[in-house]
């Protein structure tokens, strides 16, 4: 099945490349991509049925619950990296001739 | 704890138990997020968002636009009848007399017609509200067949 990119998918996308070997906790990671948590969590549940995202448990600190962790995997990272160039040239600035920014 | 935290913490535990297996998880992550959320309203929401997005996995989504369906039905039907009502108000001799097929257009045929074509339109994106329409159609033409096979009994008896 082909997944969605929408413009929440791509914010997600391209939060993890920000730092993608770091996993990321859900709470945190919405409050960095502005999301609420019934847009976020469709989107990761989405990537992680594509093998695209990869989930593990934290190990629980005393008195505290364990948490649930994110991290692309290489073949999310390949298509957050596809998704991203694209977009990230298109937002390049164009000089006064036209042309995109070297 | 607070009700309104209590009430975010009910929810999502609502979901844990209730969920499809496969949405357990992803519910058990929102509500240990539930503990790293300081304030009470920001926890709420979490937790109506996260029980939307479990809901929406379990089929809850098709549930809520079958609904929807059936509510805009609803809503034009009241509509349809709201106007002949008022047209009746104001021009009672007209409507009753002079325009019988009139009655049965606004009241029956018009928003036949609109769920039909409504639901044709949405068939493709939104095919659960489409459905509820279609539902509310045959409740429609299935009501309108039992009042005139009664009314056709009634002046026949």
């Amino acid at each position: 099945m082909e997944l969605r990119l929408s413009r929440q998918t791509l914010l997600v996308l391209e939060a993890f490349l920000a730092h993608p070997e770091d996993w990321k906790y859900g709470y945190e990671f919405s409050r960095t991509t502005g999301l609420k948590s019934g847009t976020m969590y469709p989107i990761l549940m989405r990537l992680a049925e594509r093998k695209l995202l990869e989930t593990s448990w934290d190990t629980a600190e005393l008195g505290r619950p364990a948490r649930h962790l994110y991290r692309l995997t290489p073949d999310g990272l390949r298509v957050a990296r596809e998704h991203s160039q694209p977009r990230s040239m298109a937002r390049a600035p164009r000089t006064a001739f036209g042309g995109g920014e070297a | 704890m607070s009700p309104v935290r209590r009430l975010a913490t009910r929810l999502l535990s609502g979901m844990l138990r209730g969920g499809s297996p496969e949405s357990r998880e992803w519910a058990s992550a929102m509500r240990r997020e539930l503990d790293f959320i300081e304030n009470d309203w920001a926890a709420l929401l979490w937790a109506v968002g996260g029980t939307t997005a479990i809901l929406g996995r379990s089929g809850g989504k098709k549930i809520a636009g079958v609904l929807a369906g059936i509510a805009i039905a609803t809503l034009l039907t009241a509509g349809a009848f709201g106007a002949f009502a008022l047209a009746f108000h104001f021009f009672p001799h007209s409507v009753e007399h002079s325009m019988p097929w009139a009655v049965w257009l606004a009241v029956v045929g018009l928003p036949l017609a609109i769920f039909i074509v409504v639901a044709r339109i949405l068939w493709r994106n939104r095919r659960p509200m489409a459905v509820g329409m279609l539902l509310s159609a045959s409740a429609l033409t299935a009501h309108v067949v039992v009042h005139m096979a009664t009314h056709m009994a009634k002046h026949s008896g």
